[in-house]
């Protein structure tokens, strides 16, 4: 059970499909990660109002590129140290993570497995773990 | 008186002597004058005979060369004249022999006449054969005709399909992509709930979940594919260009393979020592496609058989399992995109018949090839080839 003062690793998912935000918040709930999602970018003050732990950035939103909001986070000092995943159903996905100048990328579809391991790779403190 | 009578007497017979001198005289100078003017005259006429002579002359003299003018012609002339009687001679000679070749020709003629009239016949008929084969070559040109016809609409309309091909790429590009968001979603939850109940005392629930989770991989796994053929349609297919111990990676793959079909004993015999170049992951597919297909063809069987070999240049696989077996019928259509087996035991396989179309598609990419060999029910061996990059120093996979 979560100690109520303990701080919570927090995960910001931005993608457009409202079913990809609920899966993965689901899912990192259940690792225990303060999850918020979005279903669009809305600038960087509002990503740095929130201040997550990791990103993950879907690279084709509704009217916005995910590289260009990948280099807007990047070029702005208070959220460039945000480790940013770039999630997509492009087959090229390394390409355009390494466009976007994100840190890594998590093609779609993909196993429960590997986003617990992605998320694990850049937020290490897993203070509240519930697996059951 | 006497010699003065005599001597007047003589003087007197002496003038009458003079005087008839004198007439004697006289008449002879005018016998002088008159012959003297005949001597004109006659001269005068000398003259004029003199000038007609020289004319008459000078006409000779003209007369004579013409004459000799004339006689050297009539000598050419003659000349001529003995040339051409010689040349006549010889003429009548030939001619007689000429006849004789006339006569000879004519039998000839004759002779060629009377093959000609053969010959003659010979062409009505050849004549009648040829417009008879007219009139064919003329309802064939109308053939052609329609054909080229045909032809000409089999290229518009290929000209279409290939459109139409391009439209279906691109729409199977967008196809898998667009499939991939709900997929991933489900994915995503089924496992959330695999992972809450997979343990759950309530088998009902766990076997839902299992088969959901099941199918939900393979319709991952179709989606993928789907996106593999557009992108080799495209030639979009990336390709690492790495080298790479082929050995490790065929033992490596079929390993994981015996782990998720534990039916079916996968036994791998040989080794390529090589190192091949190109992209590990994709050749690990062609041993997955190949391995998987295997399985999936020879429900009955509970064998596959991997044979590694190589020679100066090139490695070789083959994958055999003791299946249903290929068609000969089939055995080159099978790589073809979408491609699906008649089986006329009515037994159905799923798949999109998209696998060994990828996996071919890889192989060439490989500057490789792939081909199937099957003998009726009793199984298949599927053969691939790559080219060697370089071998391997050390023998680290002896047969065991």
């Amino acid at each position: 059970m979560p100690s109520p003062d303990a701080r919570k690793d927090k995960v910001l998912v931005i993608d457009d499909n409202a079913g990809i935000l609920f899966g993965l918040k689901q899912a990192l709930t259940l690792k225990g990660y303060d999850v918020h999602v979005s279903e669009a970018f809305d600038g960087v003050a509002s990503v740095a109002k929130i201040a997550p732990d990791l990103i993950y950035l879907d690279i084709s939103l509704v009217g916005q590129d995910g590289r260009e909001v990948a280099q807007e986070l990047k070029g702005d000092k208070r959220t460039k140290r945000i480790p940013i995943v770039i999630l997509t159903a492009y087959p090229n996905s390394d390409q355009l993570a390494k466009e976007a100048g994100a840190d890594d990328f998590l093609p779609k579809p993909f196993e429960l497995s590997q986003l617990w391991a992605m998320t694990a790779k850049y937020v290490h403190e897993l203070r509240l773990v519930s697996d059951t | 008186m006497k010699e003065k009578g005599k001597r007047a007497a003589e003087l007197a017979i002496a003038d009458i002597e003079l005087a008839f001198q004198n007439q004697i005289k006289e008449r002879r100078a005018a016998e002088l004058i008159i012959a003297n003017k005949e001597l004109v005259f006659q001269n005068i006429e000398k003259e004029k005979r003199a000038a007609e002579l020289s004319i008459a002359n000078i006409e000779l003299a003209y007369q004579n060369d013409e004459k000799e003018k004339r006689a050297e012609e009539l000598t050419v002339a003659n000349k001529e004249l003995a040339y051409q009687y010689q040349v006549k001679e010889k003429r009548a000679a030939e001619l007689v022999i000429a006849n004789k070749e006339l006569a000879f020709q004519n039998k000839e003629k004759e002779k060629r006449a009377a093959e000609l009239s053969i010959a003659n016949i010979e062409l009505a008929y050849q004549n009648d054969e040829k417009e008879k084969r007219a009139a064919e070559l003329f309802i064939a040109n109308k053939e052609l005709v329609f054909q080229t016809g045909e032809k000409e609409k089999r290229a518009a309309e290929l000209a279409v399909a290939d459109i139409e091909q391009r439209r279906n790429d691109s729409f199977m590009s967008m196809a898998s992509h667009e499939l991939k968001t709900p997929v991933t979603t489900i994915k995503t939850l089924v496992q959330i709930l695999q992972h809450q109940y997979g343990r759950s005392e309530d088998s009902a629930l766990v076997e839902y979940l299992y088969t959901i989770g099941q199918q939900i991989d393979q319709l991952t796994k179709l989606v993928v594919d789907l996106l593999d053929v557009s992108k080799i349609k495209a030639e979009k297919f990336m390709i690492e260009d790495k080298t790479f111990d082929f050995d490790a990676l065929a033992r490596e793959t079929v390993k994981s393979c015996q782990l998720l079909s534990p039916q079916h004993a996968i036994s791998i015999a040989g080794n390529t020592k090589a190192q091949v170049r190109g992209d590990r992951d994709s050749i690990s597919r062609v041993f997955i496609n190949l391995i998987t297909n295997a399985i999936k063809y020879s429900p009955k069987a509970d064998t596959i058989n991997i044979v590694l070999s190589h020679r100066k240049k090139t490695l070789r696989v083959g994958i055999q399992d003791l299946g249903i077996g290929i068609a000969k019928s089939d055995q080159e259509k099978i790589f073809e995109r979408f491609y699906q087996v008649g089986n006329d035991s009515g037994q159905s396989f799923a798949g999109l018949g998209i696998g060994l179309y990828i996996t071919a598609a890889i192989v060439a990419q490989h500057s490789g090839r792939i081909w199937v060999e099957s003998t009726g029910r009793r199984g298949s061996i599927f053969f691939f080839e790559l080219p060697i990059h370089a071998v391997q120093v050390k023998d680290v996979y002896a047969v065991s």
